[in-house]
């Protein structure tokens, strides 16, 4: 591993937002690949911000800040990246279901989604099933994250399950579920694909389903 | 006595021995340990379902209520005053010709085996066999304390002439048999306000069969009799205007009352934490509880109820523990222990330590501080802190205009007010005078047994109240982010 591409790395871990652009440019004119970049330094940094929030090391403002480094040193990679012709990572639908108004963590995971170089589509809170699989449709997004807080609302993901269903995309859409109420049993029992304990967790599970062979 | 199947922990907190399920019944937290057998093997009492007769040897007795009843004349007349909490039910007789109350029970809601938040409980209500259950756990519940109560302060059931119940909603609704589910989705719709009076029987207290029962009214989902009861309250003390109040618990209250003695309440969620939830060695203000830290000449000291090893430590305790740990650096404004060589020094006798969960602080014993108990306490001072902020504005208030701030807690135990204040929970209030009142729910339910026309006033004051709505309010995001953080 070049030195260049760890010192990006502790960047987004150590929150860095002044030095992250300056050392993705050094990797850059070192003649590092912007997926190399990406991967090993930008997205492993999230990994080590995600363990630091697991632990209660690192708290929300600190994953929103992490959010914004990314958000600063992406555009340079952006750049590389269009000129070998790699298209974006996808597009997301986010939403929190039906019957709840929670979304702080919906709107953390969009932040940290788009920075990574997702096209976010957020539908807002309390949203009714047939608005997510409409935005499924019309965006032909693959991915959906479904955010819960409240116990008494985990029914509205099968609401949402069974509509992709209904709908007949339920074989091309990923639906991922996380918040305060899930878990990864629920998951199961209401017929989701993933379970996220957080933000850099969903992020992780989203590049698994987008990553390039 | 035990139906096969009841999990260990549901049986020995219904048998009410002091058991600590700080993972809510997850059976992750381990505090719930306990020994079962002739020789004896250890169980985790909430994964552990009851197959066949056991002995269980959990350690501490039991602790019922206050011990000490005072007597009560032959003449007095007399009614019950009850408060239900989400965690603890507290019971208090009222001697109406004297015009004096005092707790006489209390004890952990039997309900929790349904889940330890609101929000849970009316979720399991939506199976009909669990919310038959929740009425009947509770009903039954009282019923057996209340008896036992009466019985060894030998008062006659008869003498008992009303009931009066305060608590949030659900708890009310729950114990009426009115449908909670609808209380459970947003925007939370309320059909009844106004609880109806009824003979004590029909709520299944057959010991006072003959009382009437009524409760303090409602005003919103989460806006319950506990805060109709402590406006009324403040009412007759005659604090009409430029007044906060909140009432910490799972979730919180508050009001305010502007400078024309208009009321704006809210409620707000900030977690268990403070009742010693969600916390790794939290646990409620019960026997082996450190319930207040202070600093001594040699470090810090600490205050338990009962003696010996202290088993945990509960809400008041943390809020001292933390405000101190703020003071000398350890904790850092945004949360995080302050780490590696040239920190601040800990106070004695505490620790650092790393494993691999991540940091925590050693206190006595066993007993720690994790760096995510830290972030559990933030949850709830931001949710606090933000829901405040814009109570204020909605109110048209200054912090600065506030001349009374009342702070109101089932903790049990006396909340060091600087402490708290120093953690940031409320704006900083510069010209008002702070006070704690305690159990304010137990304590309106009581005024209301002693006032006949106080339940009739504490309508008033509701119907005179606006209820605000906090998070579909634009701008409670941010504000909730930056309220996580303590004051520098």
């Amino acid at each position: 591993m070049k030195e260049s591409i760890l010192a990006v790395r502790k960047a987004v871990d150590e929150l860095d937002l002044d030095g992250v652009t300056g050392l993705v440019r050094a990797c850059l004119d070192e003649g590092a690949s912007p997926e190399e970049i990406f991967q090993d330094g930008i997205t492993a940094g999230l990994e080590i911000v995600g363990r630091k929030f697991e632990e209660g090391e690192y708290f929300l403002a600190d994953l929103i800040m992490a959010g914004e480094v990314v958000k600063e040193a992406m555009p340079v990679l952006k750049e590389r990246m269009s000129e070998t012709g790699n298209p974006g990572r996808g597009k997301v639908i986010l939403a929190t279901v039906a019957g709840d108004i929670h979304e702080i963590g919906k709107n953390i995971v969009g932040m940290i989604l788009s920075a990574n170089g997702y096209e976010v589509i957020d539908l807002g809170v309390d949203v009714p099933a047939d608005r997510i699989v409409g935005a499924a449709r019309s965006s032909g997004a693959g991915l959906i994250g479904l955010s819960a807080l409240l116990t008494t609302m985990v029914d509205s993901i099968r609401g949402v399950v069974d509509a992709c269903s209904a709908a007949g995309i339920r074989d091309r859409v990923r639906i991922v579920i996380g918040g305060a109420c899930t878990s990864r049993g629920l998951c199961e029992e209401m017929g989701a694909d993933a379970y996220g304990e957080t933000a850099i967790d969903a992020l992780r599970i989203f590049n698994g389903y987008t990553a390039r062979p | 006595m035990f139906p096969w199947g009841t999990l260990l922990s549901d049986a020995l907190l219904d048998m009410g021995v002091p058991l600590e399920t700080s993972c809510g019944g997850k059976g992750i937290c381990g505090r719930c340990t306990v020994a079962v057998g002739q020789i004896p093997e250890e169980v985790i009492a909430c994964r552990t379902p009851l197959t066949r007769d056991i002995t269980v040897r959990a350690g501490q007795a039991l602790l019922e209520g206050p011990v000490a009843l005072p007597a009560v004349p032959g003449s007095s007349a007399l009614s019950l005053a009850v408060d239900i909490g989400t965690t603890t039910v507290r019971v208090s007789l009222a001697d109406i010709t004297r015009g004096a109350s005092f707790e006489i029970a209390s004890f952990l809601n039997p309900q929790r085996r349904h889940g330890h938040d609101v929000i849970s409980r009316i979720a399991a209500a939506r199976d009909r066999s669990k919310l038959r259950s929740l009425q009947k756990l509770l009903r039954e519940a009282l019923s057996i304390r209340i008896e036992k109560a009466l019985r060894a302060m030998s008062i006659e059931g008869e003498r008992i002439e009303r009931v009066v119940f305060s608590g949030n909603t659900t708890m009310l609704f729950l114990l009426y048999g009115i449908d909670v589910i609808p209380l459970g989705a947003a925007p939370y719709p309320l059909r009844v306000r106004d609880l109806p009076a009824l003979p004590a029987r029909d709520l299944g207290l057959a010991c006072i069969g003959s009382a009437a029962a009524e409760a303090l009214p409602v005003l919103g989902a989460f806006t319950g009799a506990d805060l109709v009861g402590a406006l009324a309250l403040c009412a007759g003390q005659g604090i009409e205007k430029n007044a906060f109040f909140i009432d910490l618990g799972t979730n919180g209250e508050l009001f305010v009352l502007d400078g024309h003695g208009r009321a704006f309440a809210t409620s707000c969620a900030m977690g268990p934490a403070l009742e010693g939830m969600s916390v790794s060695w939290g646990m409620t203000a019960d026997h082996g509880a450190i319930t207040r830290v202070l600093e001594g000449t040699a470090g810090l000291e600490f205050r338990m109820i009962g003696q010996g090893e202290p088993r945990g430590i509960a809400g008041t305790a943390l809020v001292d523990l933390s405000a101190i740990l703020l003071e000398k650096g350890v904790i850092k404004p945004g949360g995080a222990f302050s780490s590696g060589p040239g920190g601040p020094p800990l106070p004695a006798p505490l620790t650092l330590e790393q494993d691999k969960g991540g940091r925590h602080i050693g206190l006595w014993g066993r007993i720690r501080l994790t760096q995510k108990d830290v972030r559990s306490l933030q949850l709830a001072k931001g949710a606090s802190l933000a829901a405040s902020l814009l109570l204020l504005e909605e109110a048209g208030r200054e912090p600065e205009d506030i001349e009374r701030v009342l702070v109101a807690g089932a903790f049990g135990e006396h909340l060091d007010l600087d402490r708290f204040r120093r953690l940031g929970f409320i704006p900083g209030f510069p010209g008002a005078r702070m006070e704690f009142l305690g159990n304010t729910s137990l304590q309106a339910a009581a005024r209301a047994c002693i006032d006949p026309g106080f339940i009739a006033r504490a309508a008033a004051c509701r119907d005179r109240t606006r209820e605000i709505s906090l998070s579909a309010r634009p701008g409670f995001q941010d504000l909730f982010l930056r309220s996580l953080e303590f004051p520098a």
